[in-house]
């Protein structure tokens, strides 16, 4: 080697100790996932500033991204009311499905997890009109229903009970074994497929072993091709994970690989795409960057956000039942052994009690999340916000360049419980809160109403705002 | 005639007096302020339009101590109220689960180991699942309930 090559690797080594980060990557230990107390990146000062009320249980938030500046809001009961760009509520719904069934209402709502949960929007839906929805029905017995819908351009703000009717197109019917663990949001992901969040069926324990088994549409995350003639309700994309391994086949003993076997899965459900979740009421992709987050809600013990950057190709396989975020389930205690199946999430935090009997936290919990959308804001660069249903936190979850790892802030705790969230057509953050707890359910007209929120940067907080009673960490 | 006057005016009297009971109750000047956990900002504690304060709310305001601790039939009451709207979360014995503990000297706010305090956070609510129980209780029920927690912390 001569000495112009060993300075040449040497200025070759020095830079690389001094490059920045590496690739943000998913923790490959459990040390490596980010939980409360850390600062995301932006360190940003926010506010959530009210943009409408008088919600019953709204449980879901969209928008069309058709220029209009419209809000959707989704109520549990069955109806979607839309926000003007000014922020007044239509009274009329633009859509109600508690109307189209002449034997009542087409919408489950008797838990309070069943209900109308998500409305999507085709990504051509002003030239087309379609919109989908994902509830759990009356008349398929609490079964999950994904329909879509056409919006009659001559009557943008409602979709009749005659246009509903003529129009629906049913694409998925998935049985339900108990009332809980639906999952429920429904999205559009950047490559035009439809993304549906299915919580594993319910019951607590994941008694069906639904989260690990892939010969069920429980505990997943599903992508399908809704883009097919009238008379097919979907199709599977070619490049799903699963699409081909269960096709018929002539059997081979010889001349195949191990790694070709493992890829032979009888009765698998092609439309899986990540599998291993117990309840992924919330996803959200990244405007910005695509990619992929997942707020699963866990049992008793942790809550868990999963990443997938957008070249993933599917397949990932998030643990539950095994693990409970990054933990052992059941988790007993902090010395609990277990393998790590699957991948880990990217954050999580601990609920009041994380270990039975354990100490109870003052700081730093929560006991389901609820995602709310990536923001690329006021400092904040693919964040994922997150809220809590039952302590009001709000986190921002982000990789951080500087540190080479991903970090989650508790950002504010609100009064809320928060039950949604996307992005408006300004890529601000929505959310949505209800007073809609298991223990005081009343039902889905008769709880108080809730209401519709934006975070916006403090620094654009101007007088005559209304703003939600927050408090901040030191 | 005199006796019909006097009938006449007891009447009004009466239309007056049941008007005024379907009036929300102002706070009187000497009434304790009530503050939101959060921020303290001043919480609303009058009368919602139908909601009557009974004697013992209005002693409350004014003294900031709860009138029913160690009654027994509001004690009596109030564990029916929260079976109906707390244990879930705080569990029937009160040591938390969902929610937070109830007893033992830990608390997340401090205030509640005051009558007035602990009403401002279940009456205003605190934040998440632990919402202003205002909105679904009237003040008389919420004094209940905490004349029954009460009970709960002595054992």
């Amino acid at each position: 080697m001569t000495g112009r090559q060993t300075l040449l690797l040497a200025a070759i080594g020095a830079t690389l100790a001094i490059a920045p980060a590496l690739a943000q990557t998913i923790p490959q230990t459990p040390a490596e996932v980010a939980r409360p107390g850390g600062t995301v990146p932006g360190n940003p000062k926010l506010a959530l500033v009210k943009v409408a009320d008088g919600f019953n249980d709204p449980v879901g938030v969209s928008v069309a991204n058709d220029g209009t500046g419209r809000i959707f809001v989704v109520e549990r009961v069955g109806r979607v009311k839309v926000v003007g760009s000014d922020g007044k509520v239509q009274q009329q719904p633009f859509l109600d499905l508690t109307k189209t069934n002449p034997l009542g209402s087409e919408v489950q709502t008797g838990f309070v997890e069943q209900g109308l949960w998500s409305i999507a929007f085709h990504p051509k839906f002003k030239e087309n009109g379609y919109v989908y929805v994902h509830y759990s029905s009356l008349p398929f017995n609490g079964a999950s229903i994904v329909a879509r819908y056409t919006a009659d351009k001559a009557n943008p703000n409602e979709i009749t009970k005659d246009q509903m009717n003529k129009s629906v197109k049913v694409i998925m019917n998935i049985p339900q074994p108990y009332y809980n663990h639906y999952g429920g949001r429904i999205a559009f992901g950047p490559d035009g497929m439809l993304y549906i969040g299915k919580g594993d069926g319910g019951w607590e324990g994941d008694p069906l072993d639904a989260g690990q088994n892939m010969n069920t549409h429980l505990g997943k995350l599903l992508r399908i091709n809704v883009d097919t003639p009238d008379n097919v309700p979907y199709s599977v994309p070619e490049d799903n994970p699963f699409a081909r391994a269960d096709y018929p086949r002539m059997m081979s003993l010889f001349g195949v690989t191990e790694e070709g076997f493992s890829k032979i899965k009888i009765g698998v459900k092609p439309e899986i795409w990540a599998s291993g979740l117990r309840n992924p009421y919330m996803f959200h992709f990244d405007a910005k960057s695509g990619d992929l987050f997942i707020a699963d809600v866990g049992q008793n013990s942790f809550e868990e956000i999963n990443w997938q950057p957008r070249s993933s190709k599917g397949g990932e396989n998030y643990g539950w039942k095994h693990n409970q975020a990054s933990h052992c389930h059941p988790t007993l205690s902090p010395n609990d052994k277990c393998p790590i199946v699957g991948v880990l999430p990217v954050a999580e935090y601990p609920h009041q009690e994380p270990y039975p009997g354990g100490q109870k936290l003052t700081e730093g919990w929560g006991c389901s999340a609820q995602g709310m959308g990536v923001a690329n804001y006021g400092g904040l660069d693919k964040t994922y916000i997150v809220g809590d249903w039952c302590s009001g936190r709000v986190w921002g979850i982000a990789w951080d360049k500087a540190a080479n790892k991903w970090q989650m802030q508790e950002l504010m705790q609100a009064t809320f419980q928060f039950t949604a969230g996307t992005t408006d057509e300004k890529g601000y953050i929505l959310a949505t809160n209800c007073f809609c707890f298991y223990t005081e359910d009343k039902g889905p007209i008769a709880n108080p109403p809730g209401g519709l929120w934006r975070l916006v940067p403090a620094s654009e907080v101007t007088a005559g705002m209304e703003t939600a009673r927050v408090k901040t960490p030191n | 005639m005199a006796a019909l006057r006097l009938f006449s005016i007891c009447m009004t009297a009466g239309s007056v007096a049941a008007m005024f009971a379907f009036l929300p109750a102002p706070a009187l000047s000497q009434d304790k302020e009530f503050h939101h956990v959060f921020d303290n900002s001043k919480l609303d504690v009058s009368a919602k339009p139908n909601e009557q304060f009974t004697e013992a709310v209005r002693e409350f305001h004014r003294t900031g101590e709860n009138p029913y601790s160690g009654k027994p039939e509001a004690i009596a009451e109030g564990k029916q109220l929260y079976g109906q709207f707390c244990q879930a979360c705080h569990m029937p014995d009160g040591s938390g689960g969902m929610g937070a503990s109830l007893i033992g000297d830990k608390h997340i706010y401090p205030r509640i180991t005051t009558d007035k305090g602990w009403f401002e956070v279940v009456f205003g609510g605190a934040s998440g699942a632990m919402q202003p129980f205002g909105l679904r209780m009237s003040q008389d029920q919420i004094l209940k309930v905490m004349a029954y927690v009460r009970t709960l912390m002595k054992k």
